[in-house]
């Protein structure tokens, strides 16, 4: 748990670790390899940024592709349309997400819209921003919105323009960002008080805590989190459809590899990246060695489905468990 | 002269036109332990929760140390030094023992984690909780579950303590223990103390004061004595086990 | 714009939109009940289409006189995946209730899609290109036998709760599980025979609904999400409510589809969602809670 005597010791030796394997990563890895651990860093933050307010404050939202969309579409079109600095765009993004996040936060909890409730509200106000932008011909409409790739021959970081291995460093700051400010916020003040809403918000509420502004805070650090990683998304991709980028699977994807890897927990949302990646990809050469197509898909679900019934608190927790890290990392 | 640390005053409360809670008026002095009674369904915890500002009051008012906390909510009525317990235990499970006490302690010290730590241990030591203070708290029995919430309350620092049915389910001796943990809090610190509880032996250890309820109005009050010898509180008592 | 026009929407809309109630039904029955909000409920009702499909393509059989036997054989479906699977997630936190259902759906659809492939599938009965005329209205005619086919199966169902045993039976689970255990009821079976009874709904619903639209597996996630919003709209775990919803969601993508555009319709039905979550709670017919 939190408290124990090793917690810092032994969470930032495994992170440390583990970060120098990674920069070290691009040397060694090929193009398709890169792909790949780019996928799993981007869903190992987008699973963080979700972790915040689900796992941590227990607010569940489905709808957390709104805040994707949103941030990747205001860094893209500022971009497109001004040349604006995606890292500028993304503040703009965040801003957006933050008064997305507020007014739903503050309607569902002042309402005191909750639970599964609450996350179809969440993915009400997502597919409503949908179809919106679907319309807006600002942003491209459906016809979709796209960033002009231009061959450059050296990496440019301020307007995120160059090679696979720059977004790779990229995104893997993003998720060891991500990782420190998550692990901060737990050990704070802040951190306790939201897992005790999380766990029972009358008895919360009897201790002093103003439950609903912590809530709010809750659901806007989780929205600016995911926004940037939408921004990231919008560069990585160079384009943008509302189709996909605000969808329910993306909401979808975004909480598996948490819920997976295990709730309210650290290593949850990175270890879960990991394996729902590896798995897919598995299951993807495996099902071209069979000859069958769908095959994937179907055994990805049947996956999903034992570790729920076989490890119903995630991975993290168990493998935490195993290696003897108990009252150690979080 | 100064202001009672509790004056109820008129309180009043309905559910779609039942009277839960009628006209009770009480006061509780500063210092003193004061015992809320009554048989079941009387309105104590109702009354509670009502003082506590999980519910609004339909009439009537709640004096804090004379300034009016009426309808303020429980977080408010909690930051302006009133702690409580439930009658139905919610510990959060998922924390430890330890960090359920933090959560109430991290109101002071400027939130600083370390030392709400520090204050929990003192505060579970207290309650004889020390030794599971790294155990979940969905592991813990009943009586200790009871505790727990005790030492929540009080890790918010309280001048007003609220106990809603602590020594229910725990065994005589622990009853004891927990009379005397209370007894010492009160004589040390001079914390007030405003009980509901069904244990006439703690009740009669315990107050200096005691308040009846019945079909939720007050029909007495007085010394611990003075209250069992009443006529009506006899009837209502004597009277429900006639039926 | 002229009035016939505006009539003739509104009751195509009214017609759908009971069709809709019916399959909202099927999810409303289960979270009444079990408190499990069925996410694979598009899903299953897309295996319903095809079915019904198969039915007609095969062996000439009409939707309508397949439906007894499709919805059998969705009963068997909601019957053994309550008994052996989703009873062990009853009373586990929302989120795993959410994945594990989540993961049936994706089996279910990828299944679909590797069967039937994804391109969109219809029928084309000597009904589809009927039509009554009701002084100014005209009415298609499978639309109008699949309103009343949905009308019947949602009075059966009302009747089976109210004046059989074991519909009383699982209204007794649903209030009071432990009483209902005490008394001696095997709930289990109960919970199973309405996961039936759920699933049974959509697939009734399915086979209407393929005499009015085409079938392919990505259908599933937007009638999941349709579910939610009518069933949200008129009062989780209220037939009538269902049905209501139905009929106002229908309304709306048929109002909003032919006055403003068609691609907006579902941003319609969203924005009423909203605002119901946010005004009744509980929905237009559900009680407090």
């Amino acid at each position: 748990m939190i408290g124990s005597l090793n917690f810092s010791d032994q969470s930032t030796r495994l992170l440390l670790g583990l970060l120098i394997l990674l920069m070290l990563a691009p040397l060694m890895a090929g193009d398709y390899m890169l792909s790949i651990m780019i996928t799993v860093l981007l869903q190992a933050y987008l699973g963080m940024s979700w972790n915040v307010m689900m796992g941590f404050a227990g607010q569940f939202s489905l709808g957390h592709a709104l805040y994707v969309g949103l941030g990747a579409y205001a860094s893209g079109a500022l971009f497109v349309h001004f040349g604006t600095p995606p890292w500028l765009g993304a503040v703009a993004g965040m801003g957006v997400s933050v008064a997305f996040a507020s007014m739903i936060g503050a309607l569902g909890f002042r309402f005191k819209v909750m639970g599964v409730y609450f996350a179809l509200l969440t993915i009400a106000f997502a597919e409503f921003t949908r179809v919106l932008f679907d319309h807006w011909g600002w942003v491209g409409a459906s016809s979709g919105l796209f960033l002009p790739v231009s061959n450059r021959s050296h990496d440019d970081i301020w307007l995120l323009r160059g090679s696979a291995s720059m977004f790779y460093y990229v995104i893997l700051a993003m998720v060891a960002g991500g990782f420190l400010f998550s692990r901060a916020l737990l050990r704070r003040r802040i951190g306790f008080y939201w897992q005790a809403i999380r766990e029972n918000e009358d008895a919360a509420d009897a201790l002093g805590i103003d439950v609903f502004r912590l809530k709010m805070i809750a659901v806007i650090i989780s929205a600016a989190m995911t926004s940037l990683g939408g921004m990231f998304i919008a560069f990585f991709n160079n384009n943008l459809y509302p189709e996909s980028i605000f969808s329910m699977h993306r909401s979808i994807e975004l909480i598996l590899g948490t819920i997976i890897g295990g709730i309210g927990t650290l290593f949850g949302p990175i270890l879960g990246a990991v394996v729902l990646t590896a798995l897919g990809e598995g299951l993807t050469i495996l099902g071209e060695k069979i000859g069958i197509d769908g095959i994937k898909q179907i055994a990805y679900g049947a996956c999903m489905m034992a570790i729920l019934i076989l490890k119903p608190g995630g991975l993290w927790p168990w493998l935490r468990h195993r290696l003897g890290l108990d009252g150690g990392a979080k | 002269m100064t202001a009672p640390m509790l004056s109820v005053d008129n309180l009043g409360k309905s559910f779609r036109g039942l009277r839960a809670v009628n006209a009770v008026t009480f006061q509780v002095a500063r210092g003193d332990i004061v015992a809320l009674i009554g048989p079941n369904g009387a309105g104590k915890t109702t009354t509670f929760n009502l003082i506590a500002g999980a519910l609004p009051p339909s009439d009537g008012r709640v004096l804090l140390d004379g300034h009016d906390v009426t309808g303020m909510g429980q977080a408010a009525i909690c930051r302006q030094g009133v702690g409580r317990t439930f009658q139905i235990v919610k510990p959060f499970a998922g924390l430890t023992v330890e960090e359920n006490v933090m959560v109430g302690a991290l109101r002071h010290d400027g939130g600083h984690v370390e030392k709400a730590r520090a204050a929990s241990r003192k505060i579970l030591d207290l309650l004889e909780l020390g030794d599971k203070a790294t155990h979940p708290a969905q592991s813990l029995t009943l009586p200790d579950r009871k505790r727990l919430e005790v030492a929540r309350a009080l890790a918010t620092r309280p001048k007003l303590l609220l106990l809603d049915e602590v020594m229910a389910g725990l065994r005589p001796v622990e009853c004891d223990r927990m009379v005397a943990i209370l007894q010492g809090l009160n004589k040390e610190s001079g914390l007030t103390i405003l009980l509901i509880e069904h244990v006439m032996r703690a009740v009669m250890a315990l107050s200096d004061h005691v308040v009846v309820l019945h079909h939720g109005e007050k029909i007495a009050e007085g010394t611990p004595a003075e209250v069992t010898s009443h006529p009506k509180v006899l009837e209502c008592y004597l009277g429900e086990e006639h039926v | 714009m002229d009035a016939s026009f505006f009539m003739n929407v509104t009751s195509a809309g009214l017609l759908t939109g009971l069709v809709y109630g019916l399959m909202a039904l099927g999810l409303s029955v289960i979270f009444g009940v079990m408190r499990v909000v069925n996410f694979a409920h598009g899903d299953m009702m897309v295996v319903a289409m095809y079915a019904a499909f198969l039915m007609f393509t095969k062996l000439g059989v009409e939707p309508v006189m397949a439906l007894p036997v499709v919805a059998g054989g969705l009963f068997v479906l909601g019957y053994l995946l309550q008994r052996f699977l989703i009873n062990r997630f009853l009373g586990v936190t929302e989120h795993i209730q959410f994945l594990l259902l989540l993961s049936i759906a994706i089996i279910i659809t990828n299944a679909m899609l590797m069967v039937f492939g994804p391109d969109a599938r219809n029928i084309q009965l000597e009904a589809s290109f009927e039509s009554y005329s009701v002084g100014p209205l005209i009415l298609d005619k499978v639309r109008v036998i699949a309103a009343f086919t949905a009308g019947g199966v949602a009075a059966l169902l009302w009747a089976f709760f109210r004046y059989t045993t074991t519909g009383t039976a699982i209204r007794a689970c649903a209030d009071n599980p432990i009483g209902a255990r005490v008394v001696g009821l095997n709930v289990e079976q109960l919970y199973a025979i309405t996961f039936g009874i759920g699933t049974a709904c959509v697939g009734a619903a399915g086979c209407l609904l393929l005499l009015l639209v085409d079938v392919h597996p990505h259908l599933s996630s937007d009638y999941t999400l349709l579910g939610f919003i009518i069933v949200i709209l008129g009062g989780l775990g209220s037939l009538g409510g269902a049905l209501l919803g139905g009929i106002l969601v229908g309304l709306s993508e048929a109002l909003s589809g032919a006055l403003i555009a068609p691609s907006l319709k579902s941003m319609f039905s969203f924005g009423l969602l909203i605002l119901v979550l946010l005004l009744r709670p509980q929905g237009i017919l559900g009680k407090k809670p």
